[in-house]
């Protein structure tokens, strides 16, 4: 008798740890998550109905891009090819690039026409029920988020620093300088800047 | 004035409208559809050393918005500038109390929907002087102003918009108010600083400091018990606000939020300017302008 009553008490114990745990996450699960925080994973189909994971890129840096192509901030940077050129130039270092749609009213062939018109080297993902930029709190578009190799968020953000994109020379792009950061091993100096552009048109 | 000027910027507008037509825009919508703007003032004459208002009105299609100086959490603060002949001076007014507009996914924005009166108050010349002089030699007695206004109008799409206004007031016939109830229903929306009499509300929000960053909380006491109550803050992109309360009880509204520097960025200004809104039992809005004081998070 006098033996299994440790166990027993190890248990409750254990059963009260766990429901506190539980509930510490259940928190966690409802607000957004931030930097710092573990990436949370998703699974979304692209313009070919190919699945793509983020679990699939466990050990990468990664850059997920909330995009529109009906947001005039979305159209003038694939004019510039502002994101297009980062990916491509990225992809050597071994930095994984997906966009991501989540609005509630996009159309497929509109998108597919959209990565082929831009020649967009990166997916694009189907989130029209909004659930993943609920996760991240994606709030406009373009709204980026860079995920480091130990898959926490390191960026959250503007793409840079030039909303009406009239800056010239003295336009920081934040992803690029945090990607360069982040390959040399070293922590991201602006982890978290004010996102611009057009709202995401979320599922209700 | 500057009717070339005028004239390419037109010029411009028009292609680009074409060029996102042409472009396969799915709704294309043009921006001259979806806010029209238009100069006014609240005076039919100008007179010298008396001060009147002028006033964009953007009138905008229902259904869509444009965005106040602090857009929330998407889109782009609506910009204005105001010229006047020399001599003249112009001093824009605060933006009247937006909308706060809430959207799917907690995204909450603020703007204006409907119309709203962007103003800022003239003050011509005082009379007499060798500058007067001039211009009683000029071919007309007429004062021209102009404003230039950019926006980003949006419902389910944003479409960016701009215009170019002008306004022609005569200075040689006695001055008669106009627009009057116009220039008045905006001019009450207009946030007045705490501590002016005509404020409408007295009290103070006071920071401090916690690690590393700023608590602020205070309480407004209203002249009278206001039916609604809404905060809108605009703080600068280097700034970020978490934590805010707002909590209302008859006159007195408790707030309380705490604001700290985005790392690795710098702040560029000492003040946070919040705007306190209050709406009274017939619908209207007023403001309460409460600039907060940032020095704590300063570098020293």
């Amino acid at each position: 008798m006098r033996k299994i009553v440790p166990v027993l008490s190890l248990a409750a114990l254990a059963a009260l740890v766990f429901a506190a745990w539980g509930q510490l996450h259940a928190s966690e699960a409802a607000a957004p998550a931030g930097i710092g925080a573990t990436a949370p994973n998703f699974s979304l189909t692209d313009t070919n109905g190919k699945k793509v994971s983020l679990a699939d890129y466990t050990g990468k840096i990664i850059v997920l891009e909330w995009t529109n192509p009906d947001c005039p901030f979305v159209q003038r940077h694939y004019k510039e090819g502002t994101m297009t050129r980062l990916a491509e130039k990225y992809k050597d270092k071994g930095v994984v690039w997906l966009a991501i749609d989540s609005n509630e009213s996009q159309t497929p062939n509109d998108n597919r026409k959209w990565v082929t018109d831009n020649h967009m080297p990166y997916p694009m993902l189907d989130d029209s029920k909004s659930k993943v930029a609920r996760a991240y709190g994606a709030k406009s578009t373009p709204d980026m988020f860079i995920i480091d190799k130990d898959g926490k968020i390191a960026y959250s953000g503007a793409i840079d620093n030039d909303p009406d994109g009239e800056k010239g020379d003295k336009r920081v792009n934040y992803v690029s300088k945090a990607l360069d950061e982040l390959l040399a091993g070293k922590p991201v100096s602006t982890p978290e800047t004010k996102s611009y552009g057009c709202g995401v048109h979320y599922a209700d | 004035m500057h009717f070339s000027r005028l004239r390419a910027f037109v010029v411009l507008a028009l292609v680009a409208g074409l060029v996102r037509a042409a472009a396969g825009d799915p709704s294309s919508v043009k921006a001259a559809d979806l806010v029209h703007a238009k100069l006014l003032a609240n005076t039919s004459a100008v007179r010298a050393g008396q001060p009147f208002l002028l006033g964009v009105l953007l009138e905008i299609k229902p259904g869509w918005h444009i965005y106040w100086q602090n857009p929330g959490d998407s889109g782009t603060p609506t910009k204005i500038g105001f010229s006047a002949p020399e001599g003249y001076a112009v001093v824009p007014l605060q933006y009247p109390v937006p909308q706060r507009i809430e959207q799917p996914g907690n995204e909450v924005v603020y703007g204006y929907t409907g119309s709203v009166l962007l103003m800022a108050e003239v003050r011509p010349p005082r009379g007499g002087g060798a500058m007067a002089a001039a211009r009683a030699v000029s071919v007309d007695a007429v004062a021209a102003f102009s404003a230039s206004v950019s926006w980003l109008c949006c419902d389910k799409l944003c479409v960016p918009g701009k215009s170019e206004c002008e306004l022609e007031l005569p200075a040689n016939v006695e001055p008669e108010r106009a627009n009057e109830a116009l220039f008045a229903e905006w001019k009450a929306r207009v946030p007045v600083p705490l501590g002016d009499k005509a404020a409408g509300a007295t009290g103070s929000i006071t920071p401090s400091l916690s690690v590393n960053s700023l608590v602020f909380s205070g309480v407004l006491h209203w002249d009278a018990p206001p039916v609604e109550v809404q905060f809108f803050p605009a703080p600068e992109d280097a700034l970020k606000l978490s934590d805010i309360t707002v909590k209302t009880d008859k006159a007195d509204t408790q707030v309380r939020f705490k604001a700290s520097v985005l790392k690795g960025q710098k702040l560029t200004g000492n003040r946070l300017a919040t705007v306190m809104a209050a709406r009274d039992a017939k619908g209207a809005w007023r403001g309460v302008l409460v600039e907060c004081p940032l020095d704590q998070l300063l570098p020293k």
